[in-house]
């Protein structure tokens, strides 16, 4: 699967979420989220239910579901507070020469 | 090896064999609970009544075996000091958990009432609320308007008997837009629904009035009961060993709370009981509302006291403030607003009325 180039680093604001729908990723949603520290990705509905995390809380490399506040680590999307139990599928993004590559379905 | 049984497997037992877990709690953790698996029930007033493809399971089947907590489907029929009997088995317990939660309140009239709390309650409800059933709902809180949304979704004829504005003690303020949604949404009559009103124009009730605490269990294990088991603030009854969290508690001195963030939130709490940590300082009360299309969120305290003001953002959201301390906050369709105004009680920000009020601002600044 070849990377999908979704912008320049500036395109994303920091400390929140965008949303990248089905007519982009090919497939299930993304949300990309970019920090001080880089850029994630992970799939943009919540685990625990219908909700679109890239509306979440980002914060301290996590980003919290806007609905029922379960938290995700941005890096490996590891669910951190019920009610989800499931960790939310990551996707690898990198920055290279100035764009962000998302490759959505390769695990970062 | 220590073991820990927790009867009742909702939202409030459940997050205590996970937090057990997550605190590195090496004993044995068993869930005692009739259903087949551990349920979230939120959904079952809104999105399970109106669709198939709800999944209720708090966790997947692997989670339990992942994390070496096994699930007992059977019911307790007693417990006591260190020991813990379903109609099948014995269980010796370190560690006692009563997670029973609550019954509902129904009423007794000359047509069919449901009531919504169980499964099964859901399910029996789905099939009464054919297109066309003309149907009454009673109650004056939370799951009247979201039974009500769900009904009319099915194409039932709805008629709510509410004796005040819903759950004005919640969202305060906000209370009075989301009973004009409704009142705009199916028809609404300002009265108690009692043995005396004529019924002759409804096919079925559904009864919303509130729950009881599930003591039945409890009744003859000598903890005391009132309202509720009566825990401390560690959530322990007066039996050494033996805690009740969640909706079947109540807190010496304090009223009830029979809302699922005081489930997660007891639960979290008795973690630290039975581990003997330190707990983070408590999140402040959270509670949520689906109806008519509407997300109605509220954190902490939204009725001012006072010496407290009542601060505007926009008609949407509002806050209760002590002089520079946010006190609680109220909002319809900005969850933004309550994931910010949880942050400022937790962290005990200073917020200045005047940023509170500016929608231009971002209310996450504010909590930073």
């Amino acid at each position: 699967m070849t990377a999908i180039d979704i912008g320049t680093p500036e395109d994303f604001p920091l400390e929140e979420g965008v949303y990248l729908g089905h007519e982009i990723t090919g497939d299930e949603p993304i949300a990309v989220f970019r920090t001080e520290e880089g850029f994630y990705a992970l799939n943009d509905r919540c685990t625990h239910g219908n909700y679109s995390l890239s509306e979440g809380w980002v914060e301290d490399g996590t980003v919290e579901c806007p609905k029922h506040a379960s938290s995700f680590c941005l890096a490996n999307g590891k669910v951190l507070n019920l009610p989800a139990t499931v960790d939310a599928p990551t996707h690898k993004i990198e920055v290279v020469d100035g764009r962000v590559l998302l490759s959505p379905g390769v695990h970062a | 090896m220590p073991s820990t049984v927790i009867i009742g497997g909702s939202v409030a037992g459940f997050s205590v064999a996970a937090g057990l877990r997550e605190a590195g709690y090496t004993g044995t953790v068993t869930i005692i609970d009739p259903h087949e698996t551990a349920l979230d029930r939120p959904p079952l007033s809104t999105e399970y009544l109106v669709d198939d493809d709800v999944d209720l399971a708090l966790a997947p089947p692997e989670w339990f075996q992942e994390h070496s907590v096994t699930w007992v489907q059977d019911t307790a029929i007693s417990f006591g000091p260190g020991t813990v009997e379903t109609t099948r088995q014995h269980f010796d317990a370190d560690h006692v958990v009563i997670a029973t939660g609550a019954v509902p309140k129904t009423l007794d009239l000359a047509k069919p009432v449901y009531t919504l709390r169980s499964l099964a309650d859901a399910q029996a409800l789905r099939a009464a609320l054919q297109p066309g059933v003309r149907v009454a709902i009673a109650g004056g809180g939370l799951l009247a308007p979201e039974l009500a949304t769900s009904a009319k979704t099915l194409g039932a004829k709805v008629t709510v008997f509410t004796p005040q504005v819903p759950a004005t003690e919640i969202f305060g303020e906000l209370a009075h837009s989301l009973y004009r949604n409704m009142t705009d949404q199916v028809d609404v009559i300002p009265r108690r629904l009692t043995v005396d009103e004529n019924l002759a124009d409804f096919d079925l009730v559904i009864a919303a009035v509130g729950v009881a605490p599930a003591v039945e269990l409890a009744q003859d294990s000598g903890v005391s009961i009132d309202d509720g088991i009566v825990v401390d603030d560690h959530y322990r009854t007066n039996i050494d060993g033996v805690y009740a969290i969640g909706d079947v508690c109540r807190i010496h001195g304090q009223p009830r709370h029979d809302h699922w963030d005081h489930g997660r939130a007891s639960a979290a709490r008795v973690v630290h009981t039975i581990m003997g940590t330190q707990p983070a300082v408590p999140t402040p009360q959270w509670v949520w509302s689906d109806q008519f299309g509407h997300d109605a969120q509220a954190v902490g305290r939204v009725i001012p006291q006072a010496h407290e003001h009542l601060v505007h953002r926009g008609d949407h959201a509002i806050f209760v403030i002590n002089n520079d301390r946010l006190i609680g906050a109220a909002a319809i369709d900005d969850h933004m607003v309550i994931r910010a105004a949880t942050r400022i009680i937790t962290r005990d920000v200073r917020v200045d009325p005047d940023q509170l009020a500016d929608t231009d601002i971002q209310i996450r600044r504010l909590a930073r």
